[in-house]
């Protein structure tokens, strides 16, 4: 099932062309490797898949919905119900707790806190981070790095998308991170898009994109 | 959203930041006791002065008295010129003049006698009689204003006692005397006898003559100095003690046909060499004062107000600027921008509207304080005035809500501008 139909996507920079009438299809539970050069506008696809960069000409359809017609209100709501992102920095706010860091876009969002703590232990839980008082701030990177991606998956996403999740990690905690990730995937079916370089992190992945001159390569 | 939702929500943004706030609460908070303060003590005085003003002249009406003329260490009655009945006639005459009400003193000795509290009271009076229309109040309206000496046997003396004078009883002789004060509600049906002819320290030839008196009201009127009595009565008794005395009055209260005519009346006045007083005293200029140092303090502190709420806002702002990855990761997640604009003006409304409440009630409990202070080192003052705080609850609250409603209507704009910046923008490094 096609989770993410990506059509013609044309997004330039001051006259540039990063992005050139790329097409891309996406199925439900995959694992899509993305991996390219520096600058060559990886993070700039994440952020169109993410509908989070609008300005670019071309189609691109979420679970069968033309992006182009949302207005921002039901944007938001088709990122709460589709998306889950996971951040290169984490972005985490530092004086809150594991558990309060992922639940937080859903109390912003009005959502229901309590089901929300439910998910948020049950995925904690998976992902084994701890969810005591300890602020993040505290926390060791790979395990700051989960909390992240645990914040991504909260709220059962349908595509998650991640920037170089691995980036400032060992290998070990790469490892392991990405061992959580798959495992997540198969219980959950969610499909995965993430920008990553890792050798080890390429071979999990079930088709692998390279981006080159505004276009996407399937590489063996 | 529930507020208890949004009130979760803003805990968990702000653990750690609260103390950002600190430096603009602060402001806001000084800001509304000021504010408060001043607009409280202002508005005591004023209406202090107000209470003095209103016993004053209306604004169409003239006094006309006699000139003093000070010889050594005297001063004359009327500096040589009296009001005569001609006088009174051709000021009546005069054009732009509606009516004129005379004012007579008794020019006898005279004392009264009584009882007050249970002890008995005597003292040296001097009576003013005055017709209705002079005193100008409505209280007599309901009161018998007619006595001659030959209702003596049949009626009380009707008697309108100043307000200066119980001022000057409850702050002097009351102190002095270790007595209790008495209140303008309290002298009203007191009773006591006015012997005229006689006093403490002068007496005539004539035999004395004793009535039966009733304090039947109070006045504010700065026209009556101490007793006020029907005119006709003071008239007849001058004309018993001293027959060979032509009629002299001690005032007239010219009122104009309007107010605007009062300037050129006052100067006809003067050129016949009486005083002409109006309402425009030394209290009118006071009260303008006191109401311009009072509305140009307020000023000031509205504006330290608004620029504390303004603080606030920026505050609230430039974190959400040092935060925007935060931000920016809250949106991508699927947080609506309107929510968060909403949520964000909360903030401010709530904090504002806490931390103003809080400005204020200190505002009040300051004004209060001063006010007793200064009441208690100033016993005249305190026994004319209960208070130099005035606290127009309504207002305030209504003038403190329409801020508040216009600071977060502002903030929610700029929240809402803040919001508009592209997710990409705000989570890049």
């Amino acid at each position: 099932m096609t989770i993410i139909q990506a059509r013609e996507i044309t997004r330039s920079f001051e006259g540039m062309e990063v992005l050139s009438s790329l097409d891309l299809t996406v199925e439900k539970g995959e694992f899509l490797a993305i991996t390219g050069r520096s600058g060559v506008g990886k993070s700039t696809l994440l952020a169109i898949l993410g509908t989070h960069d609008r300005n670019f000409s071309g189609n691109l359809l979420i679970a069968g919905r033309h992006t182009c017609d949302l207005n921002s209100s039901e944007m938001a709501a088709l990122r709460r119900e589709y998306l889950g992102f996971v951040f290169q920095d984490f972005y985490l706010l530092p004086s809150l707790t594991a558990m309060e860091n992922v639940i937080l876009p859903v109390v912003f969002s009005g959502g229901n806190l309590k089901m929300a703590r439910s998910q948020a232990e049950d995925v904690l839980k998976m992902l084994s981070i701890r969810t005591d008082q300890t602020k993040t701030s505290l926390l060791s990177r790979g395990e700051r790095q989960r909390v992240a991606v645990a914040r991504g998956l909260v709220n059962r996403p349908s595509i998650l998308l991640a920037d170089e999740p691995s980036a400032s990690l060992d290998e070990e905690s790469e490892q392991i991170l990405f061992n959580l990730l798959d495992h997540s995937r198969k219980q959950q079916g969610f499909a995965v898009i993430a920008v990553v370089h890792s050798k080890s992190v390429l071979k999990r992945a079930d088709r692998i994109l390279e981006l080159k001159d505004g276009v996407l390569h399937e590489t063996i | 959203m529930k507020p208890s939702e949004i009130r979760f929500a803003l805990h968990l943004w702000n653990r750690g930041h609260w103390r950002d706030y600190i430096f603009s609460q602060g402001m806001l908070l000084t800001a509304s006791l000021l504010l408060i303060f001043f607009i409280s003590i202002g508005l005591g005085v004023q209406n202090v002065l107000d209470r003095f003003l209103s016993s004053d002249l209306p604004a169409e009406q003239v006094r006309v008295t006699p000139p003093g003329m000070q010889a050594g260490f005297f001063q004359t009655e009327t500096g040589g010129m009296e009001i005569t009945e001609d006088i009174r006639i051709s000021l009546e005459e005069m054009p732009l003049v509606a009516k004129v009400d005379p004012q007579i003193y008794a020019h006898v000795p005279a004392y009264l006698r009584g009882h007050l509290g249970g002890q008995p009271y005597y003292t040296d009076i001097t009576l003013e009689g005055v017709t209705r229309e002079f005193l100008g109040d409505s209280l007599l309206e309901s009161i018998d204003w007619s006595y001659s000496l030959e209702d003596s046997s049949k009626k009380l003396l009707p008697v309108v006692l100043s307000e200066n004078l119980l001022l000057l009883y409850n702050a002097g002789f009351a102190e002095s005397n270790n007595l209790l004060g008495l209140t303008p509600e309290g002298v009203i049906g007191i009773e006591c006898t006015v012997t005229l002819g006689r006093s403490s320290i002068a007496e005539l030839d004539h035999t004395p003559v004793t009535v039966r008196a009733r304090i039947e009201a109070t006045s504010r009127n700065m026209n009556l100095f101490a007793i006020g009595v029907p005119f006709e009565f003071v008239d007849q008794i001058n004309f018993l003690f001293l027959p060979e005395d032509t009629r002299r009055y001690s005032a007239l209260v010219i009122t104009a046909e309007s107010a605007e005519d009062v300037p050129s009346i006052v100067r006809e006045v003067e050129e016949t060499g009486l005083r002409a007083e109006t309402r425009r005293g030394i209290a009118q200029k006071a009260e303008i004062l006191v109401g311009a140092v009072t509305a140009a303090l307020s000023a000031l502190a509205a504006a330290i107000l608004l620029s504390a709420l303004s603080s606030a806002i920026h505050t609230l702002v430039n974190d959400l600027r040092n935060r925007r990855f935060a931000l920016g990761v809250l949106i991508a997640l699927g947080t609506p921008y309107n929510r968060l604009a909403m949520i964000f003006s909360f903030q401010i409304f709530f904090m504002s509207m806490v931390t103003t409440i809080l400005g204020a009630s200190l505002g009040c409990l300051l004004a209060w304080g001063a006010s007793s202070t200064f009441l208690s080192l100033s016993p005249t003052l305190r026994a004319a005035v209960d208070t130099l705080a005035v606290f127009p609850v309504g207002w305030l609250a209504a003038g403190l809500g329409v801020m508040l409603a216009a600071s977060t209507s502002i903030a929610y704009v700029f929240f809402r501008k803040i919001l508009r910046i592209p997710v990409t923008s705000l989570l890049r490094p």
